[in-house]
């Protein structure tokens, strides 16, 4: 026999706020945001961030343009060629050197390696973050092989310190462009395993289909950059549309998904993967003899002038301001962090998903705290 | 990247402008200290234009009482940009939704990417 439950009318309704981070390992670092719940419902977010926050713009100011060239490395340590290139670019522009064909071609090399091991990084704890433990395993295993080579060419696993203004430290000797030249197949047939694994797993389909929905023109508003921007259909990246470097002479195929959710950000990012390879091997074949390093003024100053340069990262499109008053010093430079602007759509890829969700979909924004408090 | 260079009060026009003709991407918003004044600069990108597809805004400021209305209802992509230059430079939103610090703590005292801040003992007299 069913009992009818009394009807209470001193039950009463009250919003819960629940903390997450800093020190939650779902935030990917030091993000900590404030989550209102109506039951498991979020009705609110707040994020604070700050954390990691050490002053590398002030830094710019207060050490000479060459004495900074390390700190770049510092910003987003996950994939710190493209910090690097975005400094001594915009340094670069405003000295109006540029860098012999060589060295162009090897930091196109370096960055791609760069993009790949970030996407796995990525890959790795985003798969981590919806309960699938074991592919975490094997992209850790392929990220320290690239790490290996990056360690190998520069000596260093994560901060490189390798670019320089007008150059590079030092070259890619013929065995090392072989090990890559050999690394690009066995790769892809790695990333075809990956897909194998979990494209189909139902588990994850049900996790992240569906959730976490941003439609194109409010990515745009918001500034939302890399594949936050691309998986909601709206076909922009640096490296076609703004070219630098190498870019200028290859044709870099642009990624897309039309529904905006979690699921086609890991499309994004898997097909971005198969397109770094792609490149790689494209810049193996251009890459040249002659010189690394440009003639570069002993002293370097930066002119009074100011400029903006930008590449496009694995989180977005990471720029530099950069404002010389013809003295050793910068007289400002302002880091355009890409997770910082994917960061402020946070609310609206929150707001109406569920507790559980909220983990899913943060894992697929992709933040670097690093890079964020700078 | 063409550069204009207008006041504070003809700020909401101008950017109104430039959306209506599709420079609708927030590139970068900061403040340069020039010493005497201080300059906030907006780039904004018109995503289908090749060329020029960026717009440059920059606008003087006074260092004393540096206030600028605030453009997050039509640009959302500016919140944290804008409490970004508020909480490094000091400059007041008007109308902005959430007007805190964003790296420092709110305790803070000082807006240290001004050049008279010094590491070690907050303003320069």
């Amino acid at each position: 026999m069913k009992t009818q439950l009394p009807h209470k009318e001193s039950v009463t309704q009250e919003e819960l706020v629940l903390n997450l981070g800093p020190q939650h390992p779902s935030t990917h670092g030091v993000f900590r945001m404030v989550l209102d719940l109506r039951g498991e419902m979020i009705v609110g977010v707040t994020p604070h961030m700050g954390y990691l926050h050490r002053g590398f713009e002030k830094l710019a100011e207060r050490r000479t343009a060459v004495q900074y060239q390390p700190y770049p490395d510092r910003w987003d340590y996950l994939a710190a060629m493209f910090d690097e290139m975005a400094y001594i670019g915009a340094g670069e522009a405003l000295l109006g050197i540029e860098a012999p064909k060589r060295a162009q071609v090897l930091r196109g090399i370096v960055m791609e390696l760069n993009r790949l091991a970030s996407h796995l990084l990525w890959l790795g704890t985003f798969l981590l973050d919806v309960g699938a433990l074991s592919p975490f395993l094997y992209t850790f295993r392929e990220r320290e092989m690239i790490l290996d080579l990056l360690m190998e060419l520069t000596g260093a696993r994560l901060t490189y310190s390798y670019l320089r203004f007008g150059g590079m430290t030092h070259d890619a000797d013929e065995t090392w462009l072989k090990k890559l030249g050999a690394g690009v197949p066995y790769f892809r047939q790695r990333l075809k395993e990956y897909r194998m694994l979990i494209d189909d797993n139902a588990i994850f389909r049900k996790r992240v289909e569906k959730i976490g929905i941003i439609s194109g023109s409010t990515a745009i508003r918001y500034g939302l950059g890399g594949p936050m921007l691309r998986a909601s259909g709206v076909s922009w990246d640096l490296r076609r549309n703004r070219p630098y470097g190498i870019y200028r002479d290859v044709s870099t195929p642009v990624v897309t998904q039309e529904a905006g959710d979690t699921w086609a950000r890991y499309v994004v990012r898997m097909d971005e993967m198969a397109v770094s390879l792609d490149l790689l091997e494209i810049f193996l074949d251009l890459i040249p003899q002659g010189p690394l390093n440009a003639k570069v003024p002993k002293n370097i100053k930066f002119p009074d002038q100011e400029t903006y340069f930008a590449v496009e990262g694995p989180r977005g499109e990471l720029g530099v301001y950069l404002v010389g008053d013809g003295s050793v010093h910068a007289k400002r430079m302002k880091i355009r962090p890409p997770s910082l602007f994917n960061l402020q759509a946070l609310s609206q890829l929150l707001v109406g998903s569920m507790v559980s969700d909220a983990i899913a979909i943060l894992g697929s924004v992709d933040i670097v705290l690093g890079e964020v408090d700078r | 990247m063409t550069k204009e260079r207008i006041g504070a009060d003809q700020l909401i026009e101008v950017v109104r402008r430039y959306l209506a003709a599709g420079y609708v991407y927030p590139v970068v918003h900061t403040a340069v200290d020039h010493g005497d004044h201080l300059e906030l600069t907006y780039i904004l990108r018109h995503l289908h234009e090749a060329e020029p597809g960026e717009r440059m805004l920059k606008i003087p400021l006074s260092y004393d009482d540096p206030q600028v209305p605030s453009l997050t209802p039509w640009v959302p992509g500016l919140v944290f940009q804008e409490r970004e230059v508020y909480d490094l430079f000091g400059v007041i939103y008007d109308g902005h939704p959430d007007m805190r610090r964003l790296l420092l703590p709110d305790d803070f005292s000082g807006h240290p990417l001004r050049k008279s801040y010094t590491e070690t003992g907050g303003e320069r007299p």
